[in-house]
């Protein structure tokens, strides 16, 4: 077991000036904050400029964390107001579900073409487009809130610390969100039925 | 993860897998670390304080419009013993092999039960966000499934207060029967009711379930779709057991397991399952914790598919899954309060596939350029987030073991009642 500074110790110690500590905590949530980003932008590039503007503005208003969050939650919530921010300033709207959206090669690669067989993986492709296509088709809240909830994997509690609204109401978008992407699954084919699934 | 969902809110299985495990774009670790350093030389010139208020502020506070649910109640709970539950229980034991008498009371009961709804209907229920679908909300919905009997259930209380034990109750003036006979029918049918079904439904599992089987613990557990068939037993303490992941489908209770080289693959029809047997958890040398029972299980994202008893080979995935018994110290000791109860001894299977699935990207990602994988052992802590993160193999000493620690570091399980629990992953180069 290897010991190590928890994110509360680590922002105390960047609180004091401290950088390297702070760089300790960009290693560590990087890539979730990365992954986040890429789910609400659909886009690579920019999801990597949010990432590093998301520890950047942290540090900045590290004089302003209370300790009433937790630090990952207080990150994501600036990586969400950054990325809410990037996808209101675009003037023409991302195409979702292409054979470029980040999200659907990310699954591809990840179900790598050598060692799943074809047909599984035409079915994997189909079906990250349509569920791409159907969180895109969310309104921008109903979608932050069920990528943070079932793709990121934050409790209702931890994303409503995120979004600053009741964690009921955290409950009630994920209900909303999944109604109607089984709806939008159900109209391109990829029913709930159990016997399909096998 | 995750508060559970409710069952009506799921989507396809292959969804709810590919929505829980869904996996960042693949970065070489250099490239990570190419990232890192520059954020870090932008931090170096930033000031504190420089952050303006707005990034600070709730970005989707709630909105006019938007409703409130409670978070979805964990699968395990017990049915509420309302109508249709005690129905369900009767018919159960009346249409079960049970004695006549038993059967008379239950009926007695139930029509005793059905006579008092009509003479005095209840409040409609209101039926909650978690209710199930199909669970009728009135007792309405009972009135196609009372048996039809041209016997007042006055008379059938009476006849089987003739036949058997009811209790006697002094008749009251006409025929009105005071509500304490219907009670007391309704309670004794309900007992008879439920002590068959017990009886059948424990024959049953007994058929079903090898003996070896650890039930799952008594407290209510969020269970994933993947849970929802009981766990299967475990290998013996010292032998590992590989299990496939990668297809968690449902399937039949795995049988005890006497070769413990053996894995025993899911069937295509029930959801995979994995025994945690702290049956044989005992104090060990080489333990460095006095803490309670550490169990080790870890998880393949092959490509394995449904066979029986077959030793899987890992797939293209990144993660291999067996079950160790590691050094142990003691028991897990009760949960201490009504508060640690409402947790799940243990992260769901389904809830480790999708928090490590969630961060094995950037894992395997720190890999490039390896011929083989690594061990990681992933140490989650009772708040769901993981404690520590221990490499082994070619990766243990190399930059890559840090990359790799630091990856897994973001997986999160929702929180759970034991101080600790691992899970043993390989992980694969890209």
């Amino acid at each position: 077991m290897v010991a190590k500074e928890t994110d509360r110790e680590l922002v105390d110690a960047a609180r004091g000036g401290n950088a390297e500590a702070f760089g300790k905590l960009v290693r560590r949530h990087q890539k979730r904050v990365f992954r986040l980003a890429v789910h609400l932008l659909r886009n690579g590039a920019e999801a990597e400029d949010v990432t590093q503007e998301t520890f950047v503005r942290a540090y900045g208003a590290i004089d302003r964390f209370d300790g009433r969050s937790e630090p990952f939650t207080w990150l994501y919530r600036i990586a969400v107001n950054l990325s809410l921010n990037a996808i209101r300033a675009r003037r023409t709207a991302r195409n979702a579900g292409t054979t470029d959206d980040p999200r659907i090669e990310a699954v591809l690669v990840e179900r790598r073409p050598g060692m799943a067989d074809p047909a599984r993986q035409t079915t994997d492709r189909e079906l990250a487009t349509a569920l791409c296509e159907g969180i895109d088709a969310l309104s921008e809240t109903l979608r932050t809130t069920l990528v943070l909830v079932t793709i990121d994997g934050m409790s209702h509690a931890e994303a409503a610390e995120v979004l600053g609204c009741p964690e009921g109401t955290v409950a009630w978008r994920i209900h909303e969100a999944r109604k109607k992407l089984r709806e939008f699954l159900s109209s391109r084919g990829h029913s709930p039925d159990p016997e399909s699934e096998r | 993860m995750n508060t559970p969902e409710r069952e009506a809110d799921r989507l396809p299985e292959q969804a709810e897998a590919l929505l829980e495990g869904w996996p960042a774009p693949s970065r070489s670790a250099l490239e990570w670390e190419d990232l890192a350093n520059a954020t870090v030389a932008r931090i170096r010139d930033t000031e504190v304080g420089s952050t303006g208020d707005d990034l600070l502020a709730p970005p989707l506070p709630k909105q006019e419009g938007e409703g409130e649910l409670s978070s979805a109640p964990p699968a395990s709970q017990p049915e509420p013993m309302d109508e249709p539950g005690l129905l369900a229980i009767a018919k159960a034991a009346v249409s079960a092999d049970a004695g006549q008498d038993a059967k008379d009371i239950v009926r007695a009961g139930l029509r005793a039960a059905e006579y008092s709804r009509q003479s005095h209907p209840p409040a409609p229920p209101t039926r909650t966000a978690g209710q199930r679908r199909g669970t009728p909300s009135s007792a309405a919905g009972l009135q196609g499934h009372m048996p039809k009997s041209s016997t007042r259930p006055v008379e059938a209380v009476h006849a089987a207060q003739a036949r058997s034990e009811l209790p006697a109750r002094a008749k009251r003036d006409g025929d009105k029967i005071g509500a304490g006979v219907i009670v007391a029918g309704s309670m004794l049918a309900l007992a008879a009711g439920v002590a068959l079904y017990i009886g059948i439904h424990a024959r049953q599992t007994e058929t079903a379930m090898a003996t070896s089987h650890e039930t799952a613990p008594a407290s209510p557990t969020p269970v994933s779709p993947v849970e929802e068939a009981p766990l299967a037993s475990a290998a013996p303490a010292d032998k590992p057991r590989m299990l496939a992941l990668d297809d968690l489908k449902p399937t039949e209770p795995e049988p005890a397991r006497k070769e413990p080289a053996k894995v025993v693959v899911p069937s295509a029809t029930s959801p995979m399952s994995l025994a945690l047997n702290n049956q044989d958890e005992k104090p060990s040398a080489g333990s460095t914790r006095s803490a309670p029972a550490k169990k080790t299980v870890a998880a393949d994202l092959g490509n394995a598919q449904g066979a029986p008893a077959q030793e899987q080979k890992a797939g293209g995935g990144g993660l291999v899954l067996k079950e160790t018994e590691d050094s142990m110290t003691q028991a897990a000791p009760p949960p201490a309060n009504a508060e640690k109860q409402a947790l799940p001894n243990r992260p769901s299977v389904g809830a480790i596939q999708g928090a490590v699935g969630s961060v094995m990207g950037g894992a395997r990602s720190c890999l490039a350029g390896q011929e083989t994988g690594s061990k990681a052992t992933v140490t989650f802590g009772a708040d769901g987030r993981v404690k520590s993160v221990s490499v082994a193999g070619p990766a243990a000493g190399t930059p890559a073991e840090g990359c790799v620690r630091s990856a897994l570091m973001g997986a999160r399980v929702p929180p759970f009642s034991e101080p600790e629990y691992s899970a043993s992953f390989t992980v694969r180069p890209p």
